[in-house]
């Protein structure tokens, strides 16, 4: 034996048990007594702690999944890589079962790696399934899938994406596919999935769910999904990785629902129970409007404060004028002087006069001409002043309030869906869009006569619907109507004379399909009849629960009728039987 | 599952035209490199005419007196000591780890895959292949520098021994210890296959004398059940099997009895044929590329002449018997979604190679990715100049023993798409357990060859080097291809040192490498090719793993291995078995002479 190897073996010893005292002290576990943190540990444990970073905090724990993990001897991201590229070429190859096979050993391998399930989720539903014939193939690949994420979702429970991924895979994935019908059918009545699901913990069949025929819908499933993620998200979920606004995550599970109601309607369900969904979309939309919803500007909002902020603004302005009286008068005045003569003339020559370099340079000059509040509170007398820079202050953050209202109310469409939810429970809604089906139906039953006979029906019915609410013109539902008018006048087998009912509707299409048209006055139109139809229905309601009705009924249209007694959810009234009931 | 039909490739066409002119070619060119080698090291030593008659003295020794003088009694004494060695280094330890992995397998395996059967086959051949893989790669590169560094060897080469013997009882010895192991895990796997794909079904409540029902769902799937006049049912084909069902009455009430799957455990004998296209206006076409990026499928245009038309040789009664079975996996691609709920339709004909006689048309609908079956009875309708006409399938259709099949796609502007190996007639089946069998055997011819290289390592390097060399051969044997793909440039990237500076400074794989100078670049282009010239000679030399671990495939897809595949490989593992042993004796007779 080589005795100088023993010092050496002694300063290896030592140097080994040096470099184990720190990890000791950082790796060091956190001790519990009776659900009480008696020691908080070494840093490691302490930060997995402050970050949620501990395996039991994230969701399942898996043992193949950690066997998988401890089995690549600290390799797994070389085995990851590997899984990837294999995956990829099982994909590239057409190797379905394969590449399925493979996607299941990534998740196994990175099982908290939020975008693997998203990624490969996407992959399956979206990607493979199309690459089947048949439908029921197809279905199959989707279902796969959602399967694959909901197991993503059981591993992670606290991350709020991946159920807000699942809702929009049941919703518009089954729902917005070229095969919705197939699919939508397919999934109302897989009932091994229904199970499968709820043996995960996510029951698909709670009232909630239950479409008009009373099966889970996917459209419903898809909305609890949006409603999981939002519980999610409310219970603390780790937010660092939340990819979506605010404004469009709270405005999906609402939207939801007003995709279901369309659906339902697309498959002849155009009775009580279309109204139904129709009122539940409606105050769903309604209550997603009363959130208060976090901003970029770093304060909050509310979608349905728009009225209120515009009342609130109106009343400060008048507060501030009779408290500046005429210095507003002056200031402006004062600034008109110093404009160039050709801005003047521009400011003044009235707008359908203007030429077009004067529409410009009145619209600067305007911008410089206007004295905002605060320049007009710096002319009060100083004894004043201060409270009238208060006053100008408020208004100027009202001004503000309102237009990132209305700014974000732009983004998710809010007057549209509003409007449209209203419209579509009006009984001239459904009876137009009930002839139109039935019409539709008798042509592909190849009763021609009898189709045209209703076509012509239903043309009088659409004519009252887009006279009452204009924007139905120009959304999906004028899209449907033109397509049924192009079939209608196949059927007949001649031009449309110039008499045609909808000829006025088809003019204003054109227009609207080549230049773009004023959305915002049909909405205004639209939105001024669907109160007034509200505010009819509510008084008659009120006039037929009264025992003694008044004498006299008050015509004025009334404001915004509270639409809190329509239930959300729940059962649907008894369906009445529907005519050609085409599900 | 698109197999590659160069496999199919009977022996002897095989062994005349690729097997033998390789084999020579490889020992051409070790025989030049080992005698330059070995000559420029002799005439270092011994100055160039003494040193050239060493080697010749070495050489002629070995065909003089080593060679045929080999005994094999001695060889089986080596053997059994290199057998009693790996018993005692514990390798039946890897024969736990199979059993521990597939006592867990179900945790990786999805029972709900749309053919368990394949997965669960796949699985299990492929892990043994690389476990019996590691067992031989340890086993064989550490056992004689083991010996040499004990200095154990000299007693042995002190005794009346001969290099070959001590190299070809190491590599027997080795074999028979994996051969052991792997008839145990063979049988161990073939139990937990055939009992992993077992499950039962029962009926669902269904109306009273009705002919067809639905059976519960288990094991991710259930059936529908069709019953016939005498009472007995059978399932439609789901996860590809089927069941069959009986009926009793007990106390007057039905007991439907569902049998264990058939069908899922097959080696169907498949007759491949050569693939033609015609084009649109029925001249001879290539196929459409559809944009896919693996091109091996090539598609047809529907509603046109454009049509896939395999030729089929040796076609007689007597192989595929009355009715022919035509087995298909055609696969559709649409231009536009059409008619959503109805699949893809298309036409299968048969028709005689001169073109006169054809029988009508058979319609079929597409079902992509499953196997679909078309069974042709030997009596048809059909056409012999255009005129209508009974016609007999063997007699009338089939002409010097050739036939035609012949696929069109019916609808206007949806395409067909398929390879060589999608269309085959099948002979009938072989019995599963012998085509496990053969699957067996490429994993044994695997490990042998592994076993080959790691000896021949272990008599010139020490046991790590050796096992990272014969890991090396294993690496360039299953990437080696990567290399010959970036030479020809069907890989992009360029070679080794390119694929460094473009890891490192993130540049795209497509476009030329920048550097800074285009010299510079130039250089490292030209260095580059070199390396992978010579990883691509280095590859074409050694055994190809791919080729024989994709034999599982086979197996798994139930499509029997091919007996002439079968010969190829044992031929080509007993060249490679020669190669290492005459390699490995020089080494040690070089080894000797130092001593």
């Amino acid at each position: 034996m080589n005795l100088s190897a023993f010092p050496r073996k002694l300063i290896y010893l030592v140097a080994i048990v040096l470099t184990l005292i720190p990890l000791y002290y950082i790796g060091q576990p956190a001790v519990y007594q009776d659900n009480r943190v008696t020691s908080a540990g070494g840093t490691l444990s302490q930060i997995r702690e402050k970050y949620d970073l501990g395996q039991g905090d994230l969701g399942k724990l898996d043992p193949a999944s950690e066997s998988a993990r401890l089995a690549t001897l600290g390799m797994r991201g070389v085995a990851a890589a590997i899984m990837w590229y294999k995956a990829n070429q099982y994909k590239k190859e057409h190797n379905w079962d394969r590449f399925s096979a493979s996607l299941n050993q990534i998740a196994l391998l990175q099982p908290h790696f939020i975008k693997v399930w998203e990624f490969q989720a996407h992959n399956l539903a979206y990607n493979t399934s199309v690459e089947f014939d048949d439908y029921r193939q197809r279905y199959a690949w989707v279902k796969r899938g959602m399967e694959y994420l909901s197991e993503g979702i059981d591993f992670n429970r606290r991350d709020a994406n991946l159920p807000y991924f699942q809702g929009m895979m049941f919703g518009q994935k089954l729902g917005k596919a070229d095969e919705q019908l197939q699919f939508r059918k397919l999934y109302s009545a897989d009932k091994d999935f229904h199970d499968e699901l709820e043996a995960e913990g996510f029951n698909v069949r709670q009232e909630d769910g239950l479409g008009a025929d009373r099966l889970p819908d996917n459209w419903l499933s898809g909305r609890l999904w949006y409603k999981r993620s939002e519980g999610v998200l409310e219970s603390g979920s780790i937010l660092d990785n939340f990819r979506k606004s605010p404004l469009h995550f709270y405005s999906s599970a609402p939207l939801t629902l007003m995709n279901y109601s369309e659906a339902i309607e697309k498959e002849g369900i155009l009775d009580e129970r279309a109204k139904f969904a129709w009122k539940r979309s409606d105050l769903s939309w309604s209550n997603f409007g009363e959130r208060e919803i976090p901003t970029t500007w770093g304060h909050n909002i509310r979608l349905r404060d728009l009225s209120e902020s515009v009342k609130r603004l109106e009343e400060l302005r008048k507060q501030f004028s009779a408290f500046t009286g005429d210095l507003y008068r002056k200031a402006y005045d004062e600034r008109f002087q110093k404009l160039t003569p050709e801005e003047r003339i521009s400011l003044e020559t009235p707008d359908d006069k203007k030429s077009e370099r004067q529409f410009m340079v009145a619209l600067t000059a305007r911008q410089k001409v206007e004295p905002n509040p605060t320049d007009v509170a710096k002319l009060l007398p100083p004894e004043t002043r201060v409270e009238g820079l208060e006053l100008a202050l408020r208004i100027e953050k009202e001004t503000a309030y309102r237009e990132h209202v209305d700014n974000y109310r732009n983004q998710v469409n809010y007057n549209y869906w509003e409007t449209r939810a209203l419209a579509e429970q009006s009984d001239i809604a459904i009876a137009a869009r009930q002839s139109l089906f039935d019409a539709e139906k008798l042509l592909s039953d190849a009763e021609l006569d009898e189709a045209l006979k209703k076509y012509d029906d239903s043309w009088v019915q659409w004519k009252k619907l887009f006279d009452t609410y204009p924007i139905l013109m120009v959304d999906e539902s004028g899209d449907e109507v033109l397509d049924a008018i192009r079939r209608y006048q196949r059927a007949l087998d001649r031009e449309l004379s110039d008499d045609f009912i909808l000829k006025e509707f088809i003019d204003l299409r054109r227009q609207y399909d080549e230049t773009g048209g004023d959305i915002q006055t049909l909405l205004e139109i639209s939105r001024a009849a669907a109160k007034k139809a509200q505010a009819e229905e509510a008084a008659e309601e009120k006039s037929a629960n009264e025992p003694t009705p008044p004498t006299t009924t008050d015509s004025k249209p009334a404001e915004a009728a509270p639409v809190a007694e329509s239930p959300e959810s729940g059962e649907p009234p008894a369906p009445a039987p529907t005519a050609g009931d085409g599900n | 599952m698109l197999f590659d039909l160069e496999l199919m490739t009977p022996f002897w066409e095989w062994f005349t035209t690729v097997g033998l002119l390789n084999g020579v070619l490889l020992i051409a060119a070790l025989s030049a490199i080992g005698f330059a080698v070995c000559y420029i090291v002799a005439v270092y030593l011994y100055g160039p005419s003494e040193g050239f008659y060493v080697i010749a003295e070495v050489i002629s020794k070995f065909f003089r007196d080593d060679l045929p003088k080999t005994s094999f009694r001695r060889i089986a004494a080596f053997a059994r000591l290199a057998f009693q060695e790996a018993i005692r280094r514990k390798v039946l330890a890897v024969f736990a780890v199979f059993v521990v992995g597939l006592m867990f397998a179900g945790w990786y395996l999805n029972p709900g895959a749309d053919d368990p059967a394949k997965l669960y086959i796949s699985f299990v051949m492929t892990s043994i292949s690389y476990m019996m893989m590691m067992l031989g790669l340890f086993l064989s590169s550490f056992s004689l520098p083991a010996d040499i560094k004990n200095r154990t060897i000299y007693t042995i080469v002190t005794k009346p021994v001969r290099p070959t013997e001590i190299v070809l009882g190491r590599i027997l010895g080795f074999t028979l210890v994996g051969t052991l192991l792997l008839v145990v895990m063979g049988i161990v796997s073939f139990i937990f296959v055939s009992r992993g794909i077992v499950h039962y079904h029962e009926m669902e409540p269904m109306v009273a004398n009705a002919r067809k029902g639905i059976s519960t769902y288990d094991a991710r799937h259930s059936h529908t059940v069709t019953f016939s006049e005498d009472g007995t049912g059978v399932t439609d084909e789901v996860k590809s099997h089927k069941h069959t069902v009986s009926v009793r009455e007990v106390d007057g009430k039905k007991v439907y009895e569902f049998g264990p799957p058939e069908g899922s455990l097959q080696a169907r004998i498949p007759v491949f044929g050569k693939l033609d296209f015609t084009g649109r206006d029925g001249s001879k076409g290539d196929g459409i590329n559809v944009g896919y990026e693996d091109t091996r499928r090539k598609y047809i245009d529907g509603a046109s002449l454009s049509s896939a038309i395999w030729t089929f040789d040796d076609v007689a009664e007597s192989r595929f018997g009355e009715n022919l079975n035509v087995e298909m996996t055609i696969t559709a691609y649409r231009t536009f979604k059409g008619d959503i709920v109805t699949g893809v339709r298309g036409s299968l004909i048969l028709r005689s190679p001169d073109g006169k006689v054809e029988s009508e048309r058979i319609p079929f609908i597409v079902k992509e990715y499953q196997l679909d079956r078309i069974v042709v009875p030997s009596k048809l309708k059909g056409f012999r100049d255009g005129q209508p006409q009974e016609l007999n399938l063997y007699q009338d259709l089939v002409q010097a023993g050739q036939l035609q099949v012949i696929i069109r796609c019916n609808d206007r502007s949806q395409y067909f798409g398929m390879a060589p190996p999608d269309l085959y007639l099948r002979a009938g089946d072989a019995p599963f357990l012998w085509n496990f069998f053969k699957g067996f055997l490429f994993i044994w011819f695997q490990m042998v060859i592994v076993i080959c290289f790691g000896v021949m390592f272990s008599t010139f390097l020490t046991g790590p080097v050796a096992m990272i060399a014969t890991v090396s051969v294993i690496a360039l044997g299953f990437f080696g291809s990567i290399a010959s793909g970036s030479l020809s440039g069907e890989i992009v990237g360029g070679g080794p040192i390119q694929a460094l500076i473009r890891t490192v400074t993130q540049q795209s794989p497509t476009l030329p490498i920048e550097v800074g100078a285009e010299w510079l670049a130039e250089g490292i282009r030209f260095v580059d090719q070199g390396i992978l010239g010579l990883l691509t000679v280095l590859t074409n030399a050694l055994p190809n793993f791919p080729t024989l671990i994709s034999t599982a495939d086979f197996v798994a897809h139930g499509i029997n291995l091919f007996e002439g595949l079968v010969i190829r490989h044992s031929a080509v593992t007993f060249g490679y078995l020669c190669l290492t042993t005459i390699i490995s004796y020089f080494f040690l007779k070089t080894r000797e002479f130092a001593a």
